[in-house]
């Protein structure tokens, strides 16, 4: 008898989508609280694939979450895995460890959350016997590899480890229980489910590692599609591996190559055309895209000029598609950068390149200082932490917005 | 960058149109002014020159006569000192071609203009009448910010000061100056919103282990309560229970006394006691019922044996049947006989009569009777023969009609009489004379002549005061017209300089006298020589020589006399000189005056005689027109003369044309009366030589009507003859179609008996009538006897079955046979009756019979069952035993009572035995237990409220903790906060950067205006001064706060911002700071062509000629191209600029 149990991690429930395409109260109704519905959604597999056991590797909130109303919702779901005898096995993940609902909350019998120090549960499913190793994180950070706290795999048994980690360290993390991919091979294991990095991976080799990946992208920056991991262990001990998209929503960002067009309408045209073959190209339900307008084109001063306008095009062309929403429209054109620009006006861009204010000077200082005393508390931090960010930021804006300015000065004069 | 030649090849309206620039001599003035007037293609050539440089556009809108993809421009090129010959089509792609027709890159274009787009050069490097009043407008909006304005004049730019503010406006609605409006303020609000609400919704982790806690302490608050009542409610029950059992015990003392009073009787077996009310009814019923059923059996044996059946006539039951199966045909018969024996005989009479009516009586009617298809063969014939003979009738009619129809038309062709004469062409000749009407139309030409001539007297009439009549007026010869309107010119222009030189002349004169005036007012002043200098210095030599040898007072006084009086004369001569100087330039002034008045005056008296000359032109070409003109006629008078002239021949001319017009007519008139008569008489009809057109044309009608009539009758003629021969063919058809009809009609007769005489059609028609009345009565007549044969056969052979029977019977006799029928009838029914009655009675024996058996076992069955019962209770009657058994039961009864309570009373006391029971409810006494129960009562009472309560308590605690719920409210409005944070981050970049990019781009300006002050300040400052006519001296830079503002120094002192300048100068201002822009750029980058289309059209002429000296100088540069639509700017160009080259486009 085969059998087969669903692999996933980073739920991050309830934690919000982020997009400027949620403006849309329609599409907000639609793909709102996508976190629960796919969550919802793995639990429907495991009962229609008639799995053996669901495993949660780390982060099944948010830290910052404080809203029991999340925990009970989890406890729900939980309940209906119960109900249909599959068991749970979670582990604790950096987020985890630092939610205080993960400590209120009352979990079925048949979930099993693994504590701080290693542990192993050894059951049979469908006539296998069966070893699932775990160990959950204590505390929000973990600079060391939790792999050595492991017990020796169970002769005889199906080994199964569950860890939360940042294997070699992905850019622009801290690590979070570091380990090898080697060592994990070397482990005696039979199957890894991992869980911490967002973009799924499958380490071929012995044992099968697989980090499955978030099952619902949040913002542009988890885009593509996304899912849950599904694991068949044949007779013979083969293991085989699905891809089960879950998400609600998909995000996607759509680089268009705008460098041999010349014309506004032309661009316009382009644009449709390739959100009409993004939406073709894209599975899920709802895609919310990013156009990144590339390349080099004598249109870039007008495109940053006239950003609403082409926003208002492509929300146009949106709407007519129905199920694809444009999160914003990125202008990453450049004007003919080696060509550089005659006259009066060229002079003057050459002096704002120069940078002819320095964002120590005091009417700077005023205008952001005036701006960041209106805005909320969570954006603060809008133009960095430090003053050399701040300093770097506010020149690159500075100057940005002088180019367009300029831009729009002569295009208005024409 | 430098523009040799332009080649609109195929564009616009232009078609291989070239203009060739020539370069201009070292270091000479390159300035080219195109003059074309309005609508010749000014606009387009400035298009074209853009298009070549920058590409066609996608959508141009120069392709309305060339398409698209026919356009083509051309241009040869100076870029850095070499020559490119250069070609642009209309393509996406390579559409710069060189001259061999090969791709080249844009770059080499690029570089040419120093990298400016085609904007930027448009707005640089071309300029109008309108940029140039924008120009002067944005001077005042940027409030004469200099850094402002020196930047739009390099860039070409306009309303940068507006501009800016509306950017700035445009960035506070996002957030305002004093950050209490804007759309950050209403996302703020709505974001602290929905923190509110999701505050009120949500339940923290740390609120839910609290409220877990709660819920837990109340839980077991509960459970303890409920435990304390358990107890109270157990001592309760058992008080209860033994106040229940205490009155149990006398009840079974008394039960078991009632059951020692029966003594030793036997019990009754089970069941005995309820069979006893049916015994008793058995033993009553039994007896009566026997009786019955014997004397029924006795009386049914009697009545059987009286009833005997009549055998004979059951065996004979079949044979009866026969017969009566027989006797329906035969009353059928009896009725029906008669009547049809009646009906055969008046049929076969009839049938005679029908033979006899053939002729053949007695004949056999199956020979004569005909078959079926001869009979309708006469029949179709018969019906034809009457259509025959309506046809024929028809044609012989119609004949006769035909006949006389010719004899009608011949008698009426006879009646007119005569033939038709030859008309000879008179048909066509009154056609066409009735066409032409020449009789109307040489009336109306009459009328016109009239007109005309009566215009030719008014126009002769307006020709004073030169009179005359058509002959001489046609004689009048007009002068050339160009010759005249020449003249005309030269004395306007004559004119014109004669007044421009007295004006001038009265100006000179004007000054002249000012000149003289100053002249005279400085006057002479006292004349101190060289020579009395000298004397006085050579005598101050002396004194000093002398004083200082003395040493003395008066030799110093009279030295210091001398001293000063030499002091005096220098200084006079110093005054002296001045004035002289001052006297000499006046007289200077004043000989110039003079000298110009002069030259005025010699043009003033040159103008004169031209004006006189071309006086004398005039009146020559006057005379030559006519001496009767006056001398005093002016041009403007002799031109409205001529005019008059010109219409006095071409009145003439019209009249001339009208009287010929007339005579033609009348000549044609004539011509037609002539023809007509000729015709008429050709034909016999002669009519007066002197007979008008009128009437000459009413005799041809009438010939003609005539003609007509008798042409009619030979035609109607002609048609009756026809007729009669298609009425004569229609008649030999009828009559051979009666022939072929009575061939038919023989043929048919040969085949029957008619054939030896055969009949005509109405007596065949009644023939064959009569045969089919004939078949009829013959078929009836076989019918009839064959069915009265059967009918008498029936009648016979019932009643010889009837005899048959009686005989066999013994009831033969002679009485008629329905009688002998009738009483062996009812002899059998009686038969069958009395053999019914017997059966029954049989039946209804042996019912009775088997009843009395049944009734008899039932009574052995009863005696047994009592006397059984009477044995168990050892009695003899079964009234005895009736009484034994009743007493049983009731003995019984008590037994189960006293048990039953027994047990009632162990129960109670939880006992096994009555003893045990008793021995625990010894001593117990009722009124005790009765308080003790209610004190308990009363106890459990409290408790049960304590209990409640704390049940409420947990129910409430746990409502609390259920509902947190897993609802998604909060995290739905979580998802709302974080899309309003991403729209407000989304708006601060936006707004700080549009904020800061306009910070940075005051900073620019400034950082431009420094850089360029020196340069460009200067330059336009000489250039407005220029422009102005000295008006003002030039523009200068004034401090204001952190920003520097432009202003125009006055020439009579002082200085003037911008909004203190007239619209004109401060249009004026921003062309200098234009010329100023352009030596920058030039000064930088190289020159590239200026285009200027008509900017100076509220220029003066002065300042007009001022400014072509700038772009002269400009043109010194690099080259300078005017459009313009006033031929005179040609001529203040050429003043301004000797070397300029003129084009003339053609409209």
């Amino acid at each position: 008898m085969t059998f087969k149990f669903v692999h996933t991690a980073d739920i991050h429930l309830d934690s919000p989508l982020k997009s400027l395409a949620l403006r849309d109260e329609g599409l907000a109704e639609l793909v709102g609280n996508a976190t629960r519905a796919t969550f919802s959604r793995i639990v429907d597999l495991c009962l229609a694939e008639d799995a053996q056991a669901l495993l949660i590797a780390g982060d099944l909130y948010d830290g910052s979450q404080t809203s029991m109303k999340t925990a009970r919702f989890l406890a729900q779901e939980m309940d209906r895995l119960a109900a249909a005898d599959i068991p749970v096995f979670v582990i604790r993940g950096n987020h985890d460890a630092a939610s205080r609902i993960t400590r209120e909350l009352t979990l079925p019998d048949s979930v099993k959350v693994f504590s701080g120090r290693a542990e192993v549960v050894e059951t049979t499913w469908n006539g296998h016997a069966i070893a699932v190793h775990g160990i959950s994180f204590r505390d929000p950070h973990a600079p060391e590899s939790l792999l050595g706290r492991f017990h020796a795999p169970v002769q005889g048994a199906f080994n199964i480890g569950l860890l939360h980690t940042s294997l070699n360290g992905a850019r622009g993390h801290d690590p979070y229980a570091p380990c090898a991919l080697a060592d994990l091979q070397a482990s005696g294991f039979d199957y890894w489910a991992l869980g911490h990095i967002h973009q799924r991976a499958v380490y071929p080799g012995v044992p099968t590692v697989v980090m499955p990946g978030i099952p619902q992208g949040r913002d542009i920056g988890e885009a593509g599609a996304k899912s849950v991991t599904l694991v068949t262990v044949a007779e013979n001990g083969a293991i085989e591996l699905e891809e089960r998209c879950l998400s609600v929503a998909q995000f996607e960002r759509l680089e268009i190559d705008a460098g041999h067009l010349s014309d506004w309408s032309d661009l316009v045209a382009h644009l449709k055309q390739s959100l009409h073959r993004a939406r073709q190209d894209c599975d899920g339900a709802h895609v919310i895209v990013r156009p990144v307008l590339t390349g080099t084109t004598p249109l870039a001063w007008r495109v940053g000029r006239d950003a609403d306008l082409l926003h208002a095009e492509v929300q146009n062309v949106a709407e007519q598609i129905g199920t694809l929403w444009i999160d914003k429209v990125e202008n990453a054109l450049k004007a003919a950068a080696d060509a550089p620009r005659g006259g009066a006006v060229g002079e003057l861009a050459e002096v704002i390149k120069t940078g002819s204010l320095h964002p120590d000077d005091p009417g700077v200082q005023e205008e952001t200082e005036r701006l960041l005393k209106h805005l909320p508390r969570e954006l603060r931090g809008l133009l960095g932490d430090s003053k050399e960010q701040t300093a770097d930021i506010i020149a690159q804006e500075m100057q940005q917005g002088a180019l367009e300015l300029l831009a729009r000065l002569e295009e208005d004069n024409t | 960058m430098r523009l040799n030649r332009l080649d609109l090849t195929r564009y616009g309206k232009f078609t291989d149109l070239s203009l060739t620039f020539p370069a201009p001599a070292a270091g000479g003035p390159d300035l080219h002014v195109i003059h074309g007037p309005n609508e010749a293609g000014k606009s387009t050539l400035l298009e074209a020159w853009l298009d070549l440089l920058f590409q066609i556009p996608v959508r141009s809108n120069m392709g309305f006569i060339h398409p698209y993809q026919t356009m083509q421009l051309g241009a040869e090129l100076e870029i850095g000192n070499r020559t490119f010959d250069l070609r642009r089509v209309k393509k996406r792609d390579n559409s710069l071609l060189d001259g061999n027709g090969a791709p080249l890159g844009e770059a080499l274009l690029h570089g040419g203009l120093r990298g400016l787009d085609r904007a930027s050069y448009a707005a640089m490097f071309s300029l109008n009448r309108q940029t140039l009043g924008e120009g002067g407008a944005s001077i005042l909006a940027s409030k004469g910010d200099l850094g402002e304005l020196l930047f739009q004049a390099s860039a070409g730019l306009n309303d940068l000061a507006a501009q800016l503010d509306d950017l700035r406006d445009e960035t506070e609605e996002f957030l305002n100056r004093t950050g209490r409006k804007g759309r950050l303020r209403e996302l703020g609000h709505a974001f602290d919103d929905l923190g509110k609400q999701i505050k009120e919704l949500d339940t923290a982790a740390a609120e839910f282990a609290r409220l877990s806690t709660e819920r837990d302490q109340a839980g077991k608050a509960w459970t303890e309560a409920r435990e304390a009542v358990e107890t109270v409610q157990t001592k309760e029950v058992e008080t209860d229970r033994l106040t229940a059992a205490l009155p149990l015990l006398p009840r079974l003392d008394r039960l078991d006394a009632q059951i020692s009073e029966y003594g030793a009787l036997p019990d009754a077996p089970e069941g005995w006691l309820a069979e006893l009310p049916e015994l008793d009814r058995a033993e009553a019923a039994i007896a009566t019922r026997l009786e019955t059923a014997r004397a029924a059996v006795r009386e049914l044996q009697a009545e059987l044996q009286e009833t005997v059946p009549d055998q004979a006539i059951l065996e004979v039951r079949e044979d009866i049947a026969a017969v009566e199966g027989l006797r329906s045909a035969h009353d059928e018969a009896i009725k029906d006989l008669p009547r049809r024996q009646g009906d055969l005989a008046s049929r076969t009479e009839a049938m005679q009569e029908s033979l006899s009516r053939l002729g053949k009586t007695g004949g056999d009617p199956g020979t004569l009777i005909l078959e079926a298809g001869t009979m309708g063969r006469f029949r179709e014939l018969i019906e034809r023969s009457s259509g025959l003979e309506t046809a024929h009738d028809a044609a012989s009619r119609e004949l006769e009609d035909a006949k006389a129809g010719l004899l009608r038309a011949e008698r009426r062709l006879h009646d007119v009489g005569g033939s038709a004469s030859d008309l000879g062409g008179l048909d066509g000749l009154v056609q066409g004379i009735r066409r032409d009407d020449p009789l109307g139309t040489c009336d109306r030409a009459t009328e016109r002549a009239e007109e005309a001539a009566a215009d030719l007297k008014t126009a002769l009439a307006e020709l004073v005061p030169w009179s005359g009549d058509a002959a001489a007026l046609a004689g009048l010869a007009k002068p050339d017209h160009a010759d005249l309107q020449r003249l005309e010119a030269e004395i306007a222009e004559a004119d014109r300089q004669a007044e421009r030189a007295q004006d001038r002349m009265e100006q000179l004169e004007l000054a002249r006298d000012q000149v003289r005036a100053k002249r005279d007012a400085i006057g002479a002043t006292t004349v101190v020589t060289i020579e009395e200098a000298a004397q006085i210095r050579s005598r101050r030599e002396t004194e000093w020589s002398l004083h200082r040898a003395a040493l003395t007072g008066e030799t110093a006084d009279r030295f210091e006399k001398v001293l000063r009086l030499d002091d005096q004369i220098t200084s006079t001569l110093a005054q002296h000189r001045a004035h002289a100087e001052t006297a000499a330039g006046a007289d200077r002034d004043l000989a110039e005056a003079e000298r110009q008045l002069e030259i005025a005056r010699t043009k003033l008296e040159k103008a004169n005689a031209r004006c006189s000359a071309l006086g004398e032109d005039l009146a020559r070409i006057r005379a030559s027109v006519s001496a009767a003109l006056p001398a005093c006629m002016d041009i403007q008078a002799f031109r409205a003369w001529l005019d008059r002239l010109e219409t006095g021949h071409k009145a003439l001319e019209r009249h001339e044309h009208a009287l010929r017009d007339q005579v033609r007519h009348q000549r044609s008139v004539e011509r037609a009366r002539a023809d007509l008569l000729a015709a008429l008489s050709r034909m016999g009809h002669e009519v007066p030589e002197q007979t008008g057109l009128p009437l000459a044309l009413e005799t041809a009608q009438s010939l003609l009507d005539r003609a007509t009539q008798i042409a009619a009758l030979r035609e109607a003629e002609a048609q009756a003859r026809e007729d009669l021969a298609r009425r004569e063919t229609a008649m030999q058809v009828a009559v051979d179609a009666q022939a072929q009809w009575q061939s038919a009609w023989d043929a048919a007769c040969a085949d029957t008996w008619m054939a030896d005489a055969s009949p005509g059609v109405s007596e065949m028609r009644a023939i064959l009538e009569e045969l089919d009345r004939l078949r009829e009565h013959h078929r009836e007549v076989a019918d009839l006897t064959h069915r009265v044969e059967t009918m008498q056969a029936n009648l016979d052979r019932f009643e010889q079955a009837v005899q048959g029977l009686a005989l066999r019977l013994d009831m033969a006799s002679d009485d008629p046979v329905p009688d002998l029928w009738r009483a062996v009838s009812t002899r059998l029914r009686r038969a069958e009756r009395a053999e019914t009655q017997r059966a029954d009675i049989s039946k209804r024996l042996a019912t009775a019979a088997q009843t009395l058996t049944q009734l008899e076992e039932d009574a052995k069955i009863h005696h047994g069952r009592t006397a059984e019962f009477a044995r168990h209770f050892g009695v003899a009657t079964w009234a005895e035993a009736r009484d034994a058994l009743t007493r049983s039961g009731e003995l019984s009864r008590l037994r189960t009572l006293r048990r039953e309570l027994a047990e009632d009373l162990c129960a109670r006391m939880r006992s096994s035995t009555v003893k045990e029971a008793c021995a625990k409810l010894d001593g117990l006494d009722t009124d005790a237990l009765v308080a003790r129960a209610e004190r308990l009562a009363s106890e459990l009472k409290t408790l049960r409220a304590l209990q409640e309560e704390a049940q409420d308590n947990f129910r409430k605690a746990d409502e609390a903790v259920k509902a947190v719920g897993g609802d998604n409210a909060v995290a739905r409005l979580e998802e709302q906060r974080q899309t309003l944070l991403l729209e407000m981050q989304e708006g601060a970049r936006r707004y700080l950067r549009q904020r800061l990019g306009l910070l940075a781009v005051d900073a620019a300006l400034r950082s431009y205006r420094d850089t360029h002050r020196s340069g460009m300040l200067e330059r336009a400052s000489e250039a407005f001064r220029i422009m102005s006519r000295n008006s003002y001296s030039g523009l200068a830079a004034q401090p204001d706060g952190t920003s520097e503002i432009l202003v125009a120094l006055a020439a009579e002192g002082g200085s003037k911002q911008a909004d203190q300048l007239s619209d004109g100068t401060r249009a004026q201002l921003y062309l200098a700071l234009r010329i100023a822009g352009y030596h920058e750029f030039a000064r930088n980058n190289g020159p590239v062509p200026f285009i200027a289309d008509d900017i100076m059209e509220s220029f003066d002429d002065d300042r007009t000629t001022e400014t072509f000296g700038l772009l002269t100088e400009m043109s010194r540069t690099g080259q300078v191209i005017y459009l313009t639509h006033h031929a005179h700017l040609r001529d203040i160009a050429k003043t301004a600029c000797p070397g300029v080259h003129i084009h003339e486009l053609q409209a």
